[in-house]
């Protein structure tokens, strides 16, 4: 995969991981309650924070491979993929930090509360 | 011929002529028909942006109006200056206008005429989608205030929740109306949308890569995605379950028919919230413009800026069921979204807090729309505050439909959006006017406007924790709320008297205005390369990037482009990330069909509020308009 893929993808996927599972686990609460098990809902908030966590990984390897250095406003492709890069690891990691705020209740309520 | 990018002292093209020349043959191209039937052809980007701007803002004051209406009826118990039913249209009409024909279209307008300037290109993508767009917009408000001046104005508030707004319980075309005045600025701000992304993406300036692009733009491209993705979700609930619903009787969310209200609620806040954001992302990336140039340094923490709205734009679409916490949905579902909207402060804070760095970095120059942002940020932070609150569900349950909600999004939407927005007016007015506006008048409007604001709705904070429920046009004197609702109509009031001091400064500084000159702040992006106002090609070379703040660098490093011909409206296309030269691409001319197009698609569908039928004669007249619109011309212009 060319760099530039991995880093429209650590860019552009994060949202759209965190929203399936989001919108996932919001369809699976009733079907929780009724049948008194959340595990479904782990499983889903597990796998959108590991996607996410793998493709913050994934830019901070790129970012690495750019020699690491905080891009200014320099032209070039060099440091605008290391702009990209640095965007991908941030937003991926939102994504995850939304993903874990999201799974607190998931944690402590009760699948009918 | 190929672009070429030319260093600077080499700016004359030897193919162009001289300057003088040069100058008259793009004026000749760029220039529209004069006279009436001219004024319906325009669609250089700063005329239609301009007409945008004076629409929305002809909106903002008929909304304001109705305001000191609703807060003269409110102001003392058991008033009867309004009836209970016009108190309903008033404050509909007040929501409807105020988000979808003042906040959204302003933030578009503002956007088609600063962004192409800023890009350092000639016009938008689309020129002829752009005027199409306007002349939708500019419909479907006339079609709105048509109502209420028929006595046919909506009255089942800004949203139109069902079974309220089904045919059992609103009979007549009230809601009709309403509904079908969505689908036209619906449609307007798709077409804004698609413009600015195609704009941002491929029509910047040579070497203006992505860590380049200005972080106005970057809102402004973030927001359009939003747009993209809010926008269809309305035009869903309102034009196709509502209106349907009521008039060919279908049954998605009138709850007599086996319909699910729940539904419609879903659909509409999937749309409703991102909503905030979309008219709030581009208030912050006026924030940020404002803030370099009276800091005379780049926003701290760039990155952080631009993760900071992308985060806000995409954990926006993840906070809708909050506005649903009363509706008795699964309360673990509703978890959810309480946990995305405290995370959504986060983002916010990143911003505050990079705002802040650069305030407290840079040499700050305290004119009139810095006065504008440090409102802003005061306000804000307090209106993003009683919305963490109302994340939680046990206190959204407390104060729900209260005045403390709507405290809360007045915070936020006026300090979020309208006092950027000001300071944004005094920032460019310049650059579209040519002349500076009065200083002391306009820090004269800021406290009125600051202290008028505050005075107005921090009691309603203290009216919703007493108790006073939203949308009731009078209320017993036994119920204390006296006071506060006085003195929120007080502040209304001078409200109001800082908007009139604006308007007078605003027309005053037309004619009395010193003279601005290209870049009266010294700022550092490229919408201050041009002639203030700018003429209708904006610049006579097209600019080169030398950095994020080009007009910061040394004069040697900039360059421009040459070898693009003068004599028809050409743009350079560039690589969607690096902004590599990759084409010359020649923008269509003036033409009337644009608004012939609305016109007609507008006509049918007032013709479908009062029957079904009118589609079918709206599909054909549309087909006539576009057949018009895309006939092809003989290639004159196009010859090599």
């Amino acid at each position: 995969m060319n760099r530039d893929t991995v880093l429209w993808g650590a860019l552009l996927l994060p949202p759209v991981i965190w929203f399936l599972s989001m919108e996932t686990n919001f369809a699976l609460a009733p079907w929780a309650c009724a049948f008194g098990w959340k595990f479904a809902m782990f499983v889903v908030s597990g796998i959108s924070f590991a996607l996410n966590a793998g493709l913050a990984l994934a830019a901070w390897s790129q970012w690495k491979s750019l020699g690491q250095n905080w891009p200014g406003d320099e032209g070039g492709a060099i440091p605008r993929a290391g702009i990209m890069a640095i965007l991908g690891m941030m937003i991926a990691g939102m994504a995850c930090l939304v993903t874990l705020a999201q799974a607190v209740p998931e944690i402590m309520m009760g699948a009918c509360q | 011929m190929t672009p070429i990018i030319e260093a600077p002292g080499e700016t004359v093209d030897p193919r162009a002529g001289t300057n003088e020349e040069h100058r008259k043959k793009l004026e000749r191209a760029w220039s529209r028909p004069g006279r009436i039937f001219g004024f319906f052809t325009a669609t250089t980007h700063t005329a239609i942006g301009m007409r945008y701007i004076i629409t929305a803002f002809a909106f903002f004051l008929a909304g304001g109006i109705e305001a000191l209406l609703m807060r003269t009826q409110l102001a003392f118990s058991n008033n009867h200056f309004l009836s209970a039913d016009r108190y309903n249209q008033i404050f509909t009409t007040h929501g409807t206008t105020m988000m979808f024909l003042f906040a959204v279209p302003m933030m578009e307008g503002m956007a088609v005429y600063l962004v192409p300037l800023m890009l350092g290109t000639r016009n938008v993508a689309f020129p002829r989608l752009n005027a199409f767009g306007y002349y939708m917009f500019l419909f479907g408000g006339l079609l709105l205030y048509a109502g209420v001046l028929t006595n046919t104005g909506p009255d089942v508030g800004w949203f139109a929740y069902p079974p309220l707004s089904g045919p059992q319980y609103s009979p007549g075309k009230r809601v009709d109306i309403w509904a079908q005045m969505i689908t036209f600025t619906e449609i307007s701000a798709l077409c804004v949308a698609t413009e600015l992304i195609a704009t941002i993406l491929k029509m910047r300036a040579p070497r203006m890569s992505l860590n380049r692009l200005p972080l106005y733009c970057w809102s402004m491209l973030i927001q359009s995605f939003m747009v993209i993705f809010a926008m269809p979700a309305v035009m869903v609930a309102s034009t196709i379950m509502l209106l349907l619903d009521r008039t060919v009787a279908t049954h998605f969310v009138n709850p007599a028919a086996g319909g699910d209200p729940l539904l419609y609620q879903h659909v509409f806040w999937f749309f409703g919230h991102p909503e905030v954001y979309i008219i709030f992302i581009p208030a912050l990336g006026f924030v940020s413009s404002i803030v370099e140039a009276h800091t005379r340094r780049g926003v701290f923490g760039y990155p952080a800026m631009v993760l900071a709205l992308a985060g806000t734009a995409f954990i926006g679409f993840g906070l809708w069921v909050h506005h649903m916490f009363a509706t008795g949905l699964p309360q673990i579902g509703e978890s959810f979204f309480t946990a995305a909207s405290m995370m959504i402060a986060i983002t916010s804070g990143i911003q505050i807090f990079c705002w802040l760095a650069t305030i407290w970095t840079g040499r700050v120059r305290m004119h009139t729309p810095m006065y504008f942002v440090l409102g802003f940020i005061f306000i804000f932070v307090m209106g993003g505050l009683t919305g963490v609150m109302l994340a939680s569900v046990p206190l959204d349950w407390q104060v729900h439909d209260t005045f403390f909600v709507v405290a809360h999004f007045h915070y936020v939407l006026i300090g979020g959006a309208v006092f950027p927005l000001f300071g944004a007016f005094h920032y460019w007015y310049p650059k579209m006017t040519g002349r500076m506006m009065n200083e002391t008048l306009g820090k004269i409007e800021f406290w009125i406007l600051f202290i008028g604001f505050n005075m107005t709705f921090f009691p309603m904070h203290i009216l919703g924790l007493k108790g006073m429920t939203r949308r009731i046009y009078t209320y017993p004197p036994e119920m204390g709320w006296d006071n506060a609702n006085a003195l929120a109509t007080v502040g209304a009031y001078i409200i109001a008297i800082g908007g009139i001091l604006f308007i007078a400064n605003v027309l005053s500084s037309r004619k009395t205005g010193a003279p601005a000159g290209r870049n009266p702040w010294d700022a550092g992006t490229l919408e201050w390369a041009a002639d203030s106002p700018p003429p209708p090609y904006n610049f006579e070379y097209l600019p080169v990037a030398a950095g994020r703040y080009t007009m910061w660098a040394p004069a040697e490093a900039r360059a421009v482009v040459t070898g693009m011909r003068d004599d028809r409206r050409e743009v350079l296309v560039t690589s969607i990330m690096d902004a590599e030269p990759q084409h010359r691409l020649v923008l269509p001319g003036s033409s009337f069909w644009p608004f012939l197009t609305a016109l007609l698609v507008g006509g049918g569908f007032v013709g479908t509020v009062f029957g079904f039928n009118w589609y079918y004669p709206t599909a054909v007249a549309a087909g006539v308009g576009l057949i018009g619109w895309f006939w092809p011309k003989a290639p004159r212009d196009l010859r090599p």
